[in-house]
């Protein structure tokens, strides 16, 4: 290759000195791992991956609380908000997924086959059918808006059913993504990530259902309905987060120990669940809120759902650059 | 597009091909290196020393199918004693049940009929999802450097030269034998011999690829075995890994009742006024 041949051919001529990985030694070798150097590697995923994880929570979580409001509540508001988050959210999915690929001009190429043991195959399609859904969904509802009276009701009703599998899928299959690989932090607690995850796009639509419906000046009974809502996701987030760490024991560091650790105790865990459930559950139990502090709750709880993917991605790069880790999962 | 998954076990295959690498017989030399990077017209890797090593290789990746490991061991004697030097060619393991392969969700990754995995380049579309999915780390996508392509690459066990009759690259010019290549069956009785002979000269060699090492946990056997001479560690290879695509039931059926227990509790708390 061509571009190779403006490479120094030996980077002393440069006047580096070999300063690379000299913490590694040959000791590394004799403790029975090889000079510290990783065994598995990482997926690319950064921001894009990050970002989509987000919304992908609050499209199906969206489509599945309007669901649930329609079937259960009655509160038109509820249903109107929920439905244009759904579509709001899942608008900006599909760009942000198909930006992160090498090839984007071959994301088609992810609808060409099926494959039920992969969750990246799996996810694929079931974004593709929440697409479907929560479009029919969110035109219907704007079409009623417009029209001022219900249009095609029972089609709606449809709808909000067939797409409850395809949401459901769309709001918890990132974290079993993440768990159907080899990185140790995401590999070893494989059977609470989905659920954490699951939860969190919970937590994290009521959170924003709250602030639509908190600014746009909504009923009180639906913000007591969301604050109810929420004290349960938040309360199933935190603990399945928890039961996931003491799941991960060691391999669970990446993630809880500094530098990532002094983000992920006060901002993840603190303010984006602590705090909210303290407030939501003084809400449930009749205490007054002003509307500044159920936008600040909200806002925090989002925070908290963003700051948990985030942190989940950047502590998995570091947990597969761990070969101790992953030595110890194989180990048996 | 013709996909020919084969689910036919490797050890029963009678077309199966691919690596044995006795490392007892390693000199170091990565002529293996060279001629895979030759034979497929990979690029040099960014040119950069271990300073404590002769591995400036370091990983399999992207542009490197081959790679030379390079431990060194303190025998006995303690310091200023004979060091043991544990020499290997890594390379992709062609898994009997491949994790890169079930995790591709474009089809890209394919069994071939020569029972090897290989990944078909005008359909992987970079989604980076096998790159976590080898429990090797073998794979890597291919998304830095000038010969970036945004693709994922790994050895094909020279898929092209199989097809002419050839034995892949690596193989050929292994100077001592190290790498041979050959039917699976043939491979593995030559490995059992070859072990129990290293065993009589007092080796502690022990073959890697199978369900007591190296494999099984659902990967079952390996296409490219190993015959290593200590702690699969010490030569930055799992001892017990397992394929993560058998947890995928059990991790959607877990997300599922999860999401169906909050479906119901927030049904409750709506309902409830």
């Amino acid at each position: 290759m061509s571009d190779r041949a403006t490479t120094p051919a030996h980077p002393a001529e440069n006047g580096e000195l070999i300063t690379h990985n000299s913490q590694r030694t040959t000791s590394d070798a004799v403790q029975g791992s090889y000079y510290g150097l990783p065994v598995v590697k990482a997926p690319h995923w950064r921001w894009l991956v990050i970002t989509y994880f987000f919304f992908g929570a609050l499209a199906g979580g969206g489509f599945v609380v309007g669901t649930i409001a329609e079937f259960f509540s009655h509160d038109r508001a509820l249903v109107r908000a929920a439905r244009y988050l759904s579509l709001a959210a899942i608008l900006p999915s599909p760009p942000l997924l198909i930006l992160d690929l090498g090839r984007p001009e071959r994301f088609l190429n992810m609808l060409r086959i099926v494959k039920l043991r992969s969750p990246m195959s799996l996810g694929s399609w079931a974004l593709t059918g929440l697409s479907l859904f929560s479009g029919i969904a969110a035109g219907l509802q704007i079409l009623s808006d417009l029209r001022g009276r219900p249009t095609m009701p029972l089609l709606s009703r449809i709808a909000a059913i067939l797409g409850m599998p395809f949401a459901i899928f769309v709001c918890g299959y990132t974290g079993v993504l993440l768990a159907i690989t080899n990185v140790p932090l995401w590999a070893r607690s494989t059977y609470l990530l989905g659920p954490t995850f699951v939860a969190s796009a919970f937590s994290s639509t009521v959170a924003a259902l709250s602030l639509i419906l908190g600014i746009t000046g909504g009923e009180e009974k639906t913000g007591l309905r969301l604050a109810r809502a929420g004290t349960v996701a938040v309360t199933a987030e935190l603990t399945l987060l928890m039961l996931g760490l003491a799941r991960l024991g060691k391999l669970g560091r990446p993630l809880t120990a500094p530098p990532l650790g002094l983000i992920f105790w006060p901002w993840t865990v603190g303010l984006g669940m602590v705090t909210p459930l303290i407030v939501l559950s003084g809400a449930v139990r009749g205490k007054q809120w002003s509307l500044r502090t159920r936008i600040l709750t909200s806002l925090l709880a989002l925070s908290g759902s963003y700051s948990l993917r985030m942190l989940m991605i950047f502590a998995g790069r570091k947990s597969a650059e761990r070969p101790e880790d992953y030595f110890e999962m194989t180990d048996r | 597009m013709t996909e020919t998954i084969t689910l036919t076990p490797h050890s029963s295959s009678p077309t199966a091909k691919g690596f044995l690498t006795d490392t007892s017989l390693c000199i170091g030399c990565k002529a293996c290196e060279v001629a895979c990077k030759q034979w497929n017209q990979l690029p040099l890797d960014d040119l950069d020393w271990f300073g404590t090593s002769y591995d400036n290789t370091r990983k399999l990746g992207a542009t490197t199918w081959r790679h030379v490991t390079f431990a060194e061991v303190p025998g006995a004697g303690g310091a200023g004693g004979q060091t043991n030097w544990l020499m290997m060619s890594d390379v992709c393991k062609h898994c009997q049940h491949a994790g890169c392969l079930e995790a591709c969700p474009t089809g890209a990754i394919i069994r071939t009929e020569f029972n090897t995995v290989v990944i078909q380049q005008d359909v992987c579309n970079g989604c980076g999802y096998c790159v976590p999915a080898c429990p090797y780390g073998v794979v890597d996508l291919n998304v830095e450097g000038s010969a970036a392509d945004g693709k994922a690459h790994k050895c094909t066990l020279c898929y092209d030269r199989l097809s002419d009759g050839l034995e892949p690259a690596c193989a050929k010019a292994c100077p001592t034998d190290s790498i041979i290549f050959g039917d699976v069956i043939e491979l593995q009785e030559r490995a059992e011999r070859r072990v129990d002979d290293l065993r009589d000269k007092g080796l502690p060699a022990y073959l890697y690829g199978n369900e007591e090492a190296g494999a099984g946990g659902g990967i079952g056997n390996l296409g490219a075995q190993f015959i290593l001479l200590d702690d699969s560690a010490r030569y930055n290879l799992p001892a017990h890994p397992s394929l993560p695509q058998d947890r995928t039931f059990g991790a959607v059926a877990a997300m599922a009742a999860t999401a169906l227990a909050l479906t119901a509790a927030t049904a409750w708390a709506f309902k409830k006024s």
